[in-house]
């Protein structure tokens, strides 16, 4: 099954907060949620409502009239998905700063809904796993680094290659069962200590 | 009604209310829109002979789209501008109805939809009256599991509802221990000679059964390839949502026989609403002539919006909404209601048997009416078995 055959089945076990004060967009939109299988929670005024548990939120983008932009922009286990009804660059910065998956324009009508949906989800899902792989990259490249001057410190020390003084470090790191960036980072500090 | 009168111009004799119709006579969705033209031209010839609604005349305006989109459009334009119309009955495949929908809900008009469809759609604009793959598919790819087996070989006419169709039949086949041997596509309008090369390439596969999703004046030309091919109905079935009597009449008798479909109707029905449907029809277009689901989705459409107009005197989208929603209409399949949650119908689905005089014998069919499930909200994917 690929992602999109999961998103397009899992839209009847979504979760779809909507910010937006009661009017014919809000009945329409919530609406063909219902229609299409999300479960819909409607909220208004939004003050310090729990957020908590919803997959995606649809929020009013007005200036005048949207809830704390600063909080939606914090909020990153949810798709965001704005309601905006003017085009205007205030309004367009505004939803570009927060980092939005979509946008709806007003007046909403029903058909694209369901599309906009969709492919919110599947950008923040995307956007998800990018995430978590830079981090894990992040932390693989810190370790390198670390691996590196472990190997430098060892092999001046002890006056050998910087190959063997590689392979004693994960030999090391081996028998006491520890990875080799902690090995790496203890080496480090015990230098440190040393050269105080 | 007063207001809709004032607003028709009540001229002192007869009132009409003006209706477009917007049916293929030609092209090659015709042998399916010529039913669905019929059934439409039959309800309204009976309720102005009945003295129409509340004294006004329902007024066809007949249009041909050829099966095109592209002139579907421009006639649904005129019909809602030239010959101010507001409520259109019409279209059959789903790139027409598409072509349609914006003009539509521009102009805040109303489309009565009367054909089977993949469903994924709700527009406030549209009363869809046929079947969601909900209330077909399932029962048909599990009566097919329990009487031919799980290998499908899948044959469509190259368009959205053939694809989407057999995107869900393989989700269901696929979470129920099922599989798709091969899966082809045929253009719409394709000659004989195509379709004896589709047949041959079925045949090698030789699977369960075939699951065909070609629509149309085609259906014909896949049967007959099929038979040709010494594909026998027995072992291995054709398999159709769309297959009706109208299609079976363009077939020869060997080998329109014995193949499976799922429909809310067949001429086989036994209703007395379904009786008086029948005789009517045949008094109107001959005896040798058999109504099919095409003819009676239309013909109840039309009966749905004059219950509607005499409950409400508008011809507003909103209005007749609104009073179609608490309509229950005894149609020749049993009775049937609009869903207002989305606009599609409740029916109650059958699956018959072809036989060599080109009717169905009805081998299923569901103990009542199923509500729509066009967003297919309600199923986890699976089938089960016995």
């Amino acid at each position: 099954m690929t992602e999109g055959d999961r998103l397009i089945r899992e839209i009847r076990n979504c979760n779809v907060v909507v910010l937006h004060p009661p009017d014919e967009d809000r009945v329409i939109l919530s609406h063909q949620l219902r229609r299409i299988g999300c479960r819909v929670s409607e909220i208004w005024p939004v003050e310090d409502a729990s957020l908590d548990g919803a997959d995606a939120i649809y929020f009013l983008a007005n200036p005048d009239q949207s809830p704390d932009l600063n909080r939606l922009s914090d909020k990153h286990d949810s798709a965001l998905i704005a309601v905006v009804s003017y085009e205007n660059p205030l309004v367009l910065q505004a939803i570009t700063n927060i980092g939005v998956h979509g946008v709806i324009t007003k007046p909403v009508r029903s058909i694209g809904v369901f599309a906009n949906l969709i492919t919110a989800l599947s950008i923040f899902k995307y956007e998800g796993r990018l995430n978590s792989r830079i981090a894990k990259l992040d932390e693989t490249l810190k370790s390198r680094r670390m691996v590196e001057r472990a190997t430098r410190i060892l092999a001046e020390h002890q006056s050998i290659t910087e190959d063997s003084a590689y392979a004693l470090i994960r030999t090391e790191a081996m028998s006491k069962q520890v990875t080799i960036s902690e090995m790496a980072n203890s080496i480090i500090n015990t230098d440190k200590i040393f050269k105080k | 009604m007063p207001d809709l009168k004032s607003e028709l111009g009540e001229n002192g004799r007869d009132t009409y209310i003006p209706i477009g119709v917007l049916f293929s006579q030609s092209g090659p969705m015709s042998v399916t829109e010529m039913a669905h033209l019929k059934g439409t031209l039959m309800a309204i010839e009976e309720i102005n002979k009945n003295g129409g609604i509340d004294g006004m005349l329902l007024q066809p305006i007949i249009d041909d789209p050829k099966s095109d989109p592209a002139t579907s459009r421009k006639l649904a334009n005129k019909l809602l501008t030239q010959d101010q119309v507001s409520v259109i009955f019409g279209c059959c495949s789903s790139s027409i109805r598409k072509a349609v929908l914006p003009i539509i809900e521009r102009h805040g008009a109303l489309l009565f939809y009367p054909s089977f469809y993949e469903g994924f759609e709700y527009s406030p604009n549209i009363v869809y009256t046929g079947a969601t793959p909900n209330q077909t598919v399932i029962p048909l790819v599990e009566l097919l599991f329990n009487r031919y087996g799980k290998r499908f070989a899948m044959v469509g006419s190259d368009y959205i509802y053939a694809h989407e169709i057999n995107r869900i039949v393989k989700e269901f086949l696929i979470e129920s221990g099922g599989s798709v041997v091969t899966e082809l596509y045929i253009q719409q309008g394709a000659d004989k000679e195509k379709f004896k090369l589709v047949a041959e390439k079925l045949a090698m596969f030789s699977p369960d059964i075939i699951f065909s999703t070609v629509v149309g004046v085609d259906t014909a030309k896949l049967y007959d390839s099929c038979q040709e091919e010494g594909i026998e109905a027995r072992n291995c079935p054709i398999a159709s949502l769309t297959t009706s009597e109208s299609e079976l009449a363009g077939m020869c008798e060997e080998s329109r026989c014995g193949h499976i479909t799922a429909l809310p109707y067949f001429q086989s029905v036994k209703t007395d609403e379904n009786q008086k449907f029948q005789s009517l029809y045949q008094s109107k277009y001959g005896s040798d002539d058999l109504p099919c689901v095409y003819s009676e989705t239309t013909y109840s459409q039309v009966h749905i919006l004059s219950q509607a107009l005499s409950r409400v005197s508008s011809l507003a989208p909103e209005a007749l909404l609104s009073a179609i929603e608490g309509i229950q209409f005894h149609a020749p399949q049993g009775s049937i209601m609009i869903d207002p949650d989305n606009n599609h119908t409740y029916l109650t689905p059958r699956i018959g048997q072809s036989t060599a005089e080109g009717t169905f014998e009805i081998v299923w069919q569901a103990p009542e009416p199923i509500k729509p499930d066009p967003y297919l909200v309600a199923y986890d994917r699976t089938i089960a078995t016995i």
